[in-house]
């Protein structure tokens, strides 16, 4: 996505005028004053009135506004949940700077996904600021989520094929992401993105797998013991030992991460539930050490070992047919799809305890 | 001793008389006004400038400044 020109990202069409929002006149939402000089009409702007999502957007949208600070593009709470799990209250205070510092630029206004890019790619009206009920794709959702969902949904890593759903079905992230999944989430949903209810569910759609009609017996087989990702995605995105910092040259927050890479491992499931009762699941490399924010003060994730570093994760690449899933013994008895204890960083093994795959699924005789 | 009598009443009404026509009638005071500017014809101005100005592209091009972006010093992917 090309990024746009000054005055294109501040372009407002015609046509947006004669509709309900255009109506309201652009003081009302954005301040600022009327006047031919342009420095005096900027005088007091807001640039995303939605920031204010309460007194702009509520007015008529209060239904939705009243539950979006409860949404992890909202909140970011996700990062919070687990950076703290990894800390001390004591250290809460400095972490808390340090994500202010670094992650709050992900943070999300109505604006940020219904009137322009968000500002994580430089911002910029979407479309002469109509108001777009349904988000573009690529100038919003994988603008921000575009190094591993997006590249995996999108099919941009070599050789590697896109989501189905995106190839065969040109899905939109909206197609399996409802607004009202995303503008809001209930209970344990609201701390981290894997802690409730499964939203999408691959079973919302695929409603016959498992059940007594379903004609692909892998399926009642392996029932809720293996989440539908293990057999159905191909490799993903793994990235080790990121460090965040402030130069001292500018003054901007900057981080550097030491590796990035593809990878496709099986291990146990962190945090089975009664959503999630799966005993195998995909595991991610995430980019946690334990001086990943050293530069705001010393030993500020002494628990660094209470949470995995290869964590639960479902890839967007999904594929009806997949290299695991060709026959039984292309995964039973394939130590190289599972997490054993050789692939994990010796100073890692304490932390990855319990998503470790001691001993894998023996190959099954007489079976091709 | 009767005609002491009406003259007291007599003497009575015409002080209750005299005290409600006193404040039936008060002596209006002057009172300084300030004076009111004089009203100035202010037309309601019939440009939106925000509009004429943010839905022409030549007139933004012109205006915009250049973004000036810091250099990265991010290494790796984010």
């Amino acid at each position: 996505m090309a990024p746009l020109e000054p005055w294109e990202k501040v372009l407002v069409s015609a046509d947006f005028l004669n509709t309900i929002h255009g109506r309201a006149g652009c003081i009302a939402c954005h301040g600022g004053q009327q006047s031919p000089d342009k420095d005096t009409a900027h005088s007091g702007l807001i640039a995303d009135p939605s920031q204010d999502a309460n007194r702009i957007c509520g007015a008529c949208h209060g239904e939705i506004v009243d539950g979006f600070p409860n949404s992890l593009h909202a909140s970011l709470q996700g990062y919070q949940t687990i950076v703290y799990s990894r800390s001390i209250p004591e250290n809460h205070p400095a972490l808390q700077t340090a994500m202010q510092n670094h992650c709050s630029s992900c943070h999300t206004t109505c604006g940020d996904c219904h009137i322009s890019q968000p500002k994580s790619v430089g911002g910029g009206l979407l479309n002469g600021h109509q108001v777009e009920k349904t988000p573009p794709m690529t100038r919003t959702c994988t603008a921000c989520h575009g190094t591993r969902v997006g590249a995996e949904y999108l099919g941009k890593h070599e050789g590697i094929p896109g989501d189905v759903h995106f190839r065969e079905g040109r899905m939109n992230c909206m197609a399996c992401h409802s607004g009202s999944d995303l503008h809001t989430a209930e209970g344990d949903a609201a701390k981290h993105r894997y802690w409730g209810k499964q939203q999408p569910a691959c079973k919302d759609c695929h409603a016959q797998v498992g059940r007594a009609d379903d004609p692909i017996s892998q399926h009642t087989i392996h029932g809720d013991k293996v989440a539908c990702q293990v057999c159905h995605a191909v490799e993903y995105t793994s990235c080790d030992g990121c460090h965040v910092a402030i130069s001292d040259k500018t003054g901007n927050p900057f981080f550097k991460t030491e590796a990035t890479y593809l990878s496709f491992m099986i291990g146990r499931n962190p945090w089975p539930s009664r959503e999630r009762p799966y005993e195998y699941v995909l595991l991610r490399h995430v980019p946690i050490a334990p001086t990943s924010f050293e530069y705001y003060g010393q030993d500020l994730l002494p628990n660094y070992n209470l949470l995995p570093t290869w964590t639960y994760t479902t890839p967007h690449n999904i594929q009806r047919q997949t290299p695991q899933n060709r026959s039984c013994n292309s995964c039973h008895g394939n130590v190289a799809l599972f997490l054993t204890p050789d692939k994990v960083k010796p100073e890692e093994l304490e932390a990855n305890r319990n998503v470790i795959v001691e001993e894998i699924p023996a190959i099954l005789p007489f079976i091709k | 001793m009767r005609q002491t009598l009406t003259l007291i009443v007599a003497l009575g009404i015409g002080i209750l008389l005299g005290a409600c026509t006193a404040q039936v009638n008060p002596v209006p005071t002057a009172v300084p006004t300030p004076t009111l500017p004089a009203a100035v014809f202010t037309p309601q101005s019939s440009v939106d400038y925000c509009v004429s100005c943010h839905t022409d592209k030549d007139a933004l091009i012109q205006t915009a400044k250049p973004e000036e972006k810091a250099p990265s010093e991010s290494e790796g992917v984010g």
